[in-house]
């Protein structure tokens, strides 16, 4: 299963929406998880879990340690999908 | 206020903070290394430590009263200290910690990274068995829980530092504790009039009267499994439980501090 950078953007701002409260129009690739989302360290945690069913596998929370804005958890997840398909195929 | 009073008044703010000092950093020469040598298991060097450091602020409490710089006003405490119990606390001065630590001679306290670093105050912390608030994410909330499950009470001031400006800002973090743990939050008013020792007050900023510092209880909030209403839906997800319950528990302090909620 292939997962363009677009679908995951979108995957995770619904998520974002659904289920961190956050307001859809504050969503933008360099909006700051912290400062402009208020997602905070326990936040990054029930993501991560959020994101398992999507990535196949559970994203490493060091992984997570230099991400700031949506587009580096973006990055993240999909360095995840990618390196899964290259085992997968 | 006659220049003399307010002298009168900056001498003794200056002696009790020299007491403090001292008597922290006695506790922590003498004290700690006593407590950590002698040969007893440490769940009760822990109670020992907890009870040592409640009787010093009493003791403090009773030396600021006594000499006039501090009135206080207790009510409605009787509830408070439960085993299982999560009390929380607005934070509007420096004394409020040793205000608690003082009517709560076995609770835990969750505290500023600073005090478990400081090498005055870390012994003791340590002994006591606190928990620093700089945790990573979940590892505060699962010691918490933790601590909460084995029967202690805990202290936790949502803030997460003094109160900045009259403006309340409560962290999920309290929250979290509350709903993995699904104990009893009871939540503790501290007042101040005339306020002082805030974060933006500085030592020597001395107030024209005594202050009174008031304490309360406000209605506890039951999130046990067998409460009778469950003042959170715990069908969301997790997230957005803590941030409603956040915002119940801010609301509640906002309306009894006539802020803006």
């Amino acid at each position: 299963m292939t997962h363009t950078k677009e679908e995951i953007f979108q995957r995770v701002s619904d998520l974002l929406v659904k289920q961190f409260e956050v307001e859809a129009n504050a969503i933008t690739p360099s909006a700051r998880l912290r400062e402009d989302l208020d997602i905070d360290s326990i936040d990054a945690v029930n993501l991560i879990i959020e994101l398992k069913p999507y990535t196949g596998q559970k994203l490493a929370i060091e992984s997570f340690q230099n991400v700031r804005t949506l587009a580096d958890v973006v990055d993240a997840v999909y360095e995840v999908v990618a390196k899964q398909n290259a085992n997968n195929s | 206020m006659t220049r003399l009073a307010k002298l009168w008044r900056l001498i003794k703010t200056l002696l009790a903070m020299a007491l403090f000092a001292l008597g922290s950093i006695l506790a922590s020469i003498i004290l700690a290394p006593v407590l950590a040598l002698v040969p007893y298991p440490s769940l009760i060097k822990r109670c020992w430590t907890r009870r040592i450091i409640s009787s010093l602020a009493r003791f403090y409490l009773r030396f600021l009263r006594l000499i006039g710089l501090i009135r206080l006003q207790l009510n409605a405490i009787d509830n408070l200290g439960q085993p299982g119990q999560l009390i929380i606390a607005n934070h509007p001065t420096l004394l409020d910690a040793i205000l608690l630590m003082a009517l709560l001679p076995h609770a835990n306290f969750v505290v500023k990274a600073a005090m478990a670093r400081n090498p005055v105050t870390a012994c003791l912390v340590s002994m006591a068995g606190y928990i620093p608030n700089d945790f990573e994410g979940s590892d505060l909330i699962n010691r918490s829980v933790e601590a909460l499950q084995d029967g202690q009470s805990l202290v936790i001031f949502p803030e997460g530092t003094r109160t900045a400006a009259e403006q309340l800002k409560f962290q999920r973090g309290a929250a979290h504790i509350a709903l993995q743990a699904r104990c009893v939050i009871q939540p503790v008013l501290i007042d101040c009039q005339p306020v002082v020792l805030r974060k933006q007050d500085k030592w020597h900023q001395v107030p024209c009267e005594t202050p009174l510092f008031t304490l309360r209880t406000l209605a506890p909030v039951d999130l046990t499994t067998t409460a009778i209403n469950n003042p959170i839906d715990t069908s969301q997800p997790i997230s957005r439980q803590a941030r409603e319950l956040t915002r119940l528990l801010q609301n509640k302090y906002a309306r009894e501090l006539q802020l803006p909620h």
